[in-house]
């Protein structure tokens, strides 16, 4: 009985060190952002009616890319939804839409084995309207404007 | 005798025995080796990108591109005329791009003094020295103040000589520019270097489309030349004579059919390449430089009234006594890439002492079969990621990647993508079977 006991022992200690028994956290998935949208940033604003979301993964990375608006009600309504395998050459390209208004990117990616990556951005769209009325004004010092 | 030896000294030193005197390689040193007096003409782009400003392109092939060239033209030669220069170190183009813009790629990298001459500007040589370039960005005027830049880039040392300019034009292009924004087609370019693609040797000006999938009609190939009729053979080949009168003609066993007089030779092959020499000496004392040669070669090609489909400037190989350019057909915007195994380009002219010695032209001409509709799902992504898969490097870097027009299994001329990888071409096709 003792021997027994002291085997038991033995065996639980065994497994509470070992590794083997030990489950780590997994990678994140790599991805990193070349172009189209600053994801470091909470809220960028922009004239442009699309964005082209452009970087590098590894080969096999989905990701999904998906732009939000608020509706009437206030609640977020999803507009557009993109998915994109990451080929041999590493990298990943999408042309999205903007809506006039407060868009939300947001972008997931998830690699095999590793954990989801996911990060957004508001994305204010003006009307152009404004940028001719800016690019043709001519200012005056004290002119307030 | 002093004044004996001081005149002495002075005409050993001022007057020119054998040709210089003691300060000829200082008076003689020049970097206008290029010079040349000859009638020139500034070299065509191999294709014009117009810039929106928002990262988004449309590009142009051949004359499709000539109005705004037209109107961009203006800017470059009044901005080479008023010569308020400066030089910029590590331009990088992404900037450049960021505002709307125009983007003259040149096939060929060369002196700038030269090209400013052949606008007739004469160029400020000590200046400018051996600047040369292979890009040139017109910045046409954006805000209050008026002003339109114009850069000549040089891509392999990421430098440039900006010329800043005055000008209404700037305004008008700007507009213009718009109008092509407003107007464009479901198919816009993205530049590479804006989108950080680092598998890219260099920025690559690639096109997507917005739908899921790209509707165009196939381009057919037609003949031109009918051999057994000598009357029509006569009547297209006489733009290279002049007249019907002194010419022999002869057809030989291969079916090669000949036209020539006492100085001019010219041949029509059965798979549709027709060759033109001339062996007519020139008296003229005119040195060849780059853009005089163009200018003949552009002259000449004016005359052949039998090319009916578009063309681009795609190549320029300088050799010890000639200057060869190559062109390539273009229909609706898109490259035509020969299927000739003999001839790589669509057209080849030879100058030398600014005549055209050697022409060489496939035949034939293209045209869009607009009775037929494709679709093309594949997109540049697809197709960079075969080309990966196909040349075995998954490190691979791309020279370039572009669509054109080229011959399918059933004869027919589709779109297809190539891309250039350490020199290999990869071609894949449009659809996803």
């Amino acid at each position: 009985m003792k021997k027994l006991f002291i085997m038991f022992l033995f065996c639980f200690t065994v497994c509470l060190f070992s590794s083997a028994a030990y489950a780590g956290p997994l990678d994140t998935t790599e991805i990193e952002f070349t172009g189209g949208l600053d994801f470091d940033k909470e809220r960028v604003s922009t004239f442009d009616d699309s964005k082209q979301i452009s970087g590098n993964a590894k080969s096999g990375t989905v990701i999904n890319i998906t732009v939000s608006t608020v509706n009437f009600k206030g609640e977020m309504e999803e507009q557009e939804s993109y998915e994109i395998e990451v080929g041999k050459s590493g990298i990943f390209s999408q042309s999205i839409d903007l809506s006039l208004g407060e868009n939300v990117v947001e972008v997931t990616a998830q690699q095999k084995n590793c954990e989801e990556y996911s990060v957004s951005t508001e994305v204010v769209r003006k009307n152009k309207v404004i940028k001719y009325t800016l690019e043709n004004s001519i200012y005056l010092p004290g002119s307030g404007i | 005798m002093f004044i004996v030896a001081i005149y002495q000294t002075g005409t050993l030193w001022l007057e020119n025995y054998s040709g210089h005197n003691f300060f000829y390689y200082i008076t003689s040193w020049d970097t206008s080796s290029w010079r040349s007096d000859a009638p020139k003409k500034p070299i065509d782009a191999e294709f014009i990108t117009v810039g929106y400003g928002n990262k988004m392109y449309s590009v142009f092939y051949g004359s499709e591109g000539e109005e705004i060239k037209t109107s961009c033209d203006q800017i470059i030669k009044q901005a080479l005329k008023e010569e308020n220069m400066t030089v910029v170190d590590n331009v990088s183009i992404t900037d450049l791009l960021e505002q709307r813009s125009i983007v003259y790629t040149m096939v060929y990298e060369s002196l700038l003094a030269e090209y400013i001459d052949s606008w007739g500007i004469s160029p400020d040589e000590k200046e400018l020295g051996t600047a040369a370039f292979d890009t040139v960005v017109v910045l046409p005027w954006s805000g209050i103040n008026g002003e339109s830049r114009v850069l000549f880039v040089n891509s392999s040392s990421s430098s440039a000589v900006e010329y800043k300019v005055n000008t209404q034009k700037g305004e008008s292009l700007y507009s213009h520019i718009e109008a092509i924004a407003r107007g464009n087609s479901s198919m816009q370019y993205i530049s590479t270097a804006q989108n950080g693609f680092n598998i890219f040797s260099r920025n690559v000006f690639v096109p997507q489309w917005s739908q899921s999938v790209l509707q165009y009609s196939p381009v057919v190939k037609k003949d031109i030349f009918d051999i057994d009729d000598e009357g029509d053979m006569l009547s297209r080949m006489d733009v290279f004579f002049g007249s019907y009168y002194g010419q022999t003609s002869d057809v030989d066993a291969g079916g090669v059919y000949t036209l020539s007089d006492d100085y001019t030779v010219v041949k029509y092959y059965p798979d549709g390449i027709m060759e033109y020499y001339s062996y007519k000496s020139q008296d003229s004392n005119q040195s060849q430089n780059l853009y005089s040669a163009y200018n003949a070669c552009m002259e000449f090609l004016a005359k052949d009234t039998n090319i009916n489909t578009d063309y681009y400037i795609s190549g320029v190989q300088i050799k010890n006594s000639s200057i060869d350019f190559y062109f390539d057909y273009c229909i609706d915007n898109m490259p035509i890439v020969s299927d000739s195994p003999l001839m790589s380009h669509g057209i080849e002219v030879s100058v030398k002492d600014n005549v055209v010695r050697k022409y060489r032209r496939y035949a034939y001409d293209f045209e869009i079969d607009s009775d037929r509709v494709l679709e093309g799902n594949v997109d540049f992504l697809d197709a960079v990621n075969e080309s990966v898969s196909k040349s075995g490097n998954t490190a691979a870097v791309f020279e370039n990647i572009f669509l054109g027009y080229a011959k399918d299994e059933d004869e027919n001329f589709v779109l297809k993508w190539f891309t250039v990888i350490d020199g290999n071409v990869y071609e894949t096709d449009l659809k996803q079977k």
